[in-house]
């Protein structure tokens, strides 16, 4: 089980043990060093670049930073919450359904209820961790493959979500709710700092402690790990806590802003929460997913979102674009280096030559 | 020594390697082997694991190709390089642990690969019904087998199917990989018996096996492979159980091993204690200060034993800590009982590949290294020199403790996973196959950091498959085979013990 690219593309991100049978000469060979490309992080930077020079007067200005910015916050919570279970070598694919089902909560306790923020979110957080351990049970005790278990839990909580919500809608919700989310702060909404704090949080927590460390040995080999000593299936319980919370926490954060809700209105955060974490495991060489990686992630991905819609492209290219970039983040970390060049090298020199 | 016999008759032998030749990274697996295989004729082979015998097997088939020397079939020089070839040229192998595809029925395994029969373009089920039934009647199987998925049928009939499969796809020499490993003794007798079917048929068979018995009662010639080369072939008939195993060997004469007194742990409690079976009645015990071999043919079995010892494996196998009853569940809490289990596969089971080597050697003792009352936070400086410490002590040459683990030799691996053990307080180390994988001058060094460690007062369990190593290394030596648990060593050790008990010499004779 390795949280690296493979792992997706292989499909399985369950902790397969290996052959008993199998004691070979392992130590006779040395495995080759993971390399990663830099290809995606290059081209969407490249990208950048390119709008920079195409909408000078509006894209690289400050005013659309903050824009930026603020739109990669909501993903940004997501997405770091994601890169925990990702490092520990599971797909948590519940988490924009998490992030739903709290927006949704958040708007029927509040305008429905007249429910206090304060109670309010801690009722959403206690859904999310609930959430969170449900999956943790199914795949790291029950062990059920994360993709099923989560894709299961996925559904479920749509249509817990549409259930709650009822006449499937909430607008206009409450003042005080809005004010959170759109209060701002030295020119930034609060959101980003908030969505900053968190992510320090979690980098120092995966970083320097030994349940990061835990985290990262049991996404390198779950079994080596187990033999180890580590409690492998805590580890990855806790993993999907962490990132059932920040998607509870993302949801209404993510209503607090927009002032609505709907029964998936997250949804399509899912995918571009997948694609930063990818960019983000290629920002480093050794491919490990990690919280800075994936905070790079969400900017570049947002960035390039912004830049398309600013040229004018149609609406739905940026779904296009996000699921390209997934595929390449995780397509271009297994092309050994030099393919490329040989692949579009002479296509290049026609180029130039003509 | 026994001389080499001219057994063919003067035919072209039906498969025949001529001077096979491969090296692998510092060993010679095969130097120099020639081998006949004669239609009608079983061919028996044995030696020492890591005799050569496999890398042979490998060649033959098309797993592997040799750095040198060739092959010929019906005394023509054939090239094979894969699977395919192998069934063009009509050899078939049945391997020790099966592969198997267990999810489908006895019928269609029979076609798997060799392509199913059609009629107006769907599968002839009619057809495989009535191929199989005659299969059926020709090696006597039971019919019903035809219809059941592999995964419910016992252990020598789906050997007695994957005969059946080369049968059918038209093989002239069936290489028989251990085909009784792992079988009841009521089993062994339908395997052999399917075995001299074939002969009569006129197929060239090859039977790689560590049990003598069975090379006496079914093969025609035997030979004898020893660190890579052919050491004897000669008629099964003009041969002896005794004289095999001695050629096995090689070396008749212990020299320089048991340096440690053989008294000395007798009278010391037992540290480790494993008892299986009904009524508990077979087992062993660790104790403290020693170094206990434990090795068998049916090396499966030996490595579920070891692994049972932290939970890895399930196997009714009762455990004792220091005269106290305890199950592992998993090596978690086995760690927290003092036992440690070391994987014979470093890579994958052993170290964390891409971890460096200072956070693989605290791994396992990482909470000790954590800041007081401060949320799990790892105090780094302490921890790097509690890694370079035990880095030291323990002797991993490495270019400093940020080495990536997956970067060193096989044999500082093994020294940092030892280190990385004790480090976790073990008192018991269960250790599987040390030096596989170990050059010969770091395979010493491991030895040595072993007998320290139970010189330590700690006990270690080695399985093992290499006579010299247990020899060498242990204080005593478990023998398991069959049914039977050997105990040798409560005086001494000698290789030649070890033999008898692992080759079943000296019994039921």
């Amino acid at each position: 089980m390795n949280a690296d690219a493979t792992t997706i593309a292989d499909g399985n991100a369950g902790g397969d043990v290996p052959d008993v049978a199998t004691g070979g000469a392992a130590g006779l060979t040395t495995p080759p060093k993971a390399r990663r490309q830099y290809g995606v992080v290059i081209g969407l930077v490249a990208l950048l670049v390119a709008f920079s020079i195409a909408h000078p007067d509006t894209f690289l200005t400050w005013d659309n930073t903050v824009s930026i910015l603020s739109e990669s916050a909501i993903l940004a919570i997501l997405a770091v919450g994601l890169t925990v279970p990702l490092a520990a070598g599971d797909f948590d694919l519940s988490i924009a359904a998490v992030a739903s089902l709290a927006g949704m909560l958040t708007a029927v306790l509040v305008s429905d209820d007249g429910w206090a923020i304060g109670p309010m979110f801690i009722v959403c957080l206690a859904v999310g961790l609930a959430v969170g351990l449900i999956n943790g049970v199914l795949v790291a005790y029950v062990k059920i493959n994360a993709f099923v278990a989560t894709l299961a839990m996925m559904s479920v909580l749509e249509g817990v979500s549409i259930g709650i919500a009822g006449e499937t809608y909430r607008g206009a919700l409450p003042s005080n709710l809005t004010d959170i989310g759109r209060s701002e702060f030295l020119g930034l909404p609060v959101v980003v700092y908030f969505a900053l704090v968190l992510g320090l949080v979690l980098w120092y927590v995966m970083r320097a402690t030994q349940f990061g460390r835990y985290v990262y040995s049991t996404g390198s080999s779950e079994i080596a790990s187990r033999v180890a000593g580590v409690n492998t299936s805590s580890v990855r319980l806790r993993a999907f806590c962490i990132s059932g919370v920040l998607a509870a926490l993302a949801g209404a954060v993510l209503v607090a802003r927009s002032g609505s809700a709907y029964p998936e209105g997250a949804q399509g955060l899912l995918l571009p929460a997948y694609a930063a974490a990818f960019v983000g495991s290629s920002v480093l060489s050794d491919g490990r997913f990690h919280i800075g990686g994936t905070l790079v992630g969400v900017i570049l991905l947002q960035a390039g979102q912004d830049g398309l819609i600013m040229s004018n492209f149609p609406q739905w290219l940026t779904d296009v674009f996000n699921g390209a970039v997934l595929a390449l983040a995780v397509g271009l970390s297994r092309v050994p280096p030099g393919t490329l060049l040989r692949l579009f090298g002479p296509t290049l020199k026609r180029i130039r030559s003509s | 020594m026994l001389s080499g016999t001219d057994v063919s008759g003067g035919r072209n032998p039906v498969l025949a390697a001529r001077g096979l030749v491969r090296a692998f990274p510092g060993t010679l697996a095969l130097a120099g082997v020639d081998i006949e295989l004669h239609s009608g004729s079983v061919h028996g082979l044995v030696g020492h694991n890591g005799a050569g015998k496999s890398t042979l097997v490998k060649i033959l088939t098309g797993v592997d190709a040799p750095d040198a020397g060739f092959i010929e079939a019906d005394g023509e020089r054939v090239v094979i390089d894969g699977p395919r070839t192998a069934r063009a040229h009509g050899i078939a192998v049945t391997y020790q642990d099966g592969n198997y595809i267990t999810g489908i029925e006895a019928r269609e395994f029979i076609y798997v690969g060799n392509g199913f029969p059609r009629r107006h373009g769907h599968i002839d089920t009619r057809r495989m019904t009535r191929e199989c039934n005659e299969l059926s009647e020709s090696l006597d199987i039971p019919t019903w087998v035809w219809r059941r998925r592999m995964a419910d049928i016992p252990g020598a009939l789906r050997k007695m199917i994957a005969i059946a499969k080369a049968l059918h796809a038209g093989a002239k020499t069936i290489i028989l990989d251990e085909p009784t490993s792992g079988l009841p003794r009521a089993e062994v007798e339908e395997v052999l018996r399917l075995v001299t079917v074939l002969r009569e048929r006129g197929i060239a068979l090859l039977y790689v096996t560590h049990r003598l018995e069975e090379i006496e009662a079914v093969t025609d010639v035997v030979t004898v492979m020893r660190k890579g080369e052919v050491v004897a072939s000669t008629p099964t008939t003009a041969s002896s159980r005794e004289k095999l195993v001695e050629l096995i060997g090689g070396r008749t004469k212990a020299v320089g091993d048991r340096v440690r007194d053989a008294g000395m742990a007798s009278d010391r409690e037992a540290s480790l204690e494993l008892r299986w079976g009904q009524g508990a009645k077979r087992g062993f015990d660790v104790r403290r200060g020693e170094i206990v071999g434990l090795t068998g043919p049916d090396e499966p079995a030996v490595q579920a034993l070891l692994r049972c010892s932290v939970g890895l494996a399930a196997g009714g196998v009762a455990l004792r800590r220091a005269g106290k009853a305890f199950r592992p569940g998993k090596p978690a809490r086995a760690m927290r009982e003092g036992v440690v289990y070391i994987s014979s596969d470093r890579l994958s089971e052993g170290g964390i590949g891409d971890f460096s080597l200072g956070r693989n050697l605290t791994l396992s003792s990482l909470s000790r290294h954590v800041r007081r009352g401060k949320l799990g936070i790892v105090d780094t400086g302490r921890e790097r020199r509690a890694a370079k410490e035990l880095s030291e002590r323990v002797g991993v040459i490495s270019s400093g403790i940020d080495q990536p683990f997956a970067q060193l030799s096989g044999g500082n691996q093994q020294k940092a996973l030892v280190g990385r053990a004790i480090e976790a307080g073990a008192e018991a180390i269960v250790i599987d196959s040390p030096t596989v994988g170990v050059d010969v001058g770091a395979r010493a060094e491991i030895y040595q950091l072993l007998k320290q460690v139970a010189d330590g007062g700690r006990a270690v369990l080695v399985g093992s498959s290499d006579v010299d190593e247990l020899a060498e290394l242990c204080d005593r030596v478990v023998v398991l085979r069959d049914e039977q648990v050997s105990v040798l060593g409560e005086e001494s050790v000698t290789r030649e013990q070890i033999r008898a008990a692992y080759f079943g010499t000296g019994e039921d004779q």
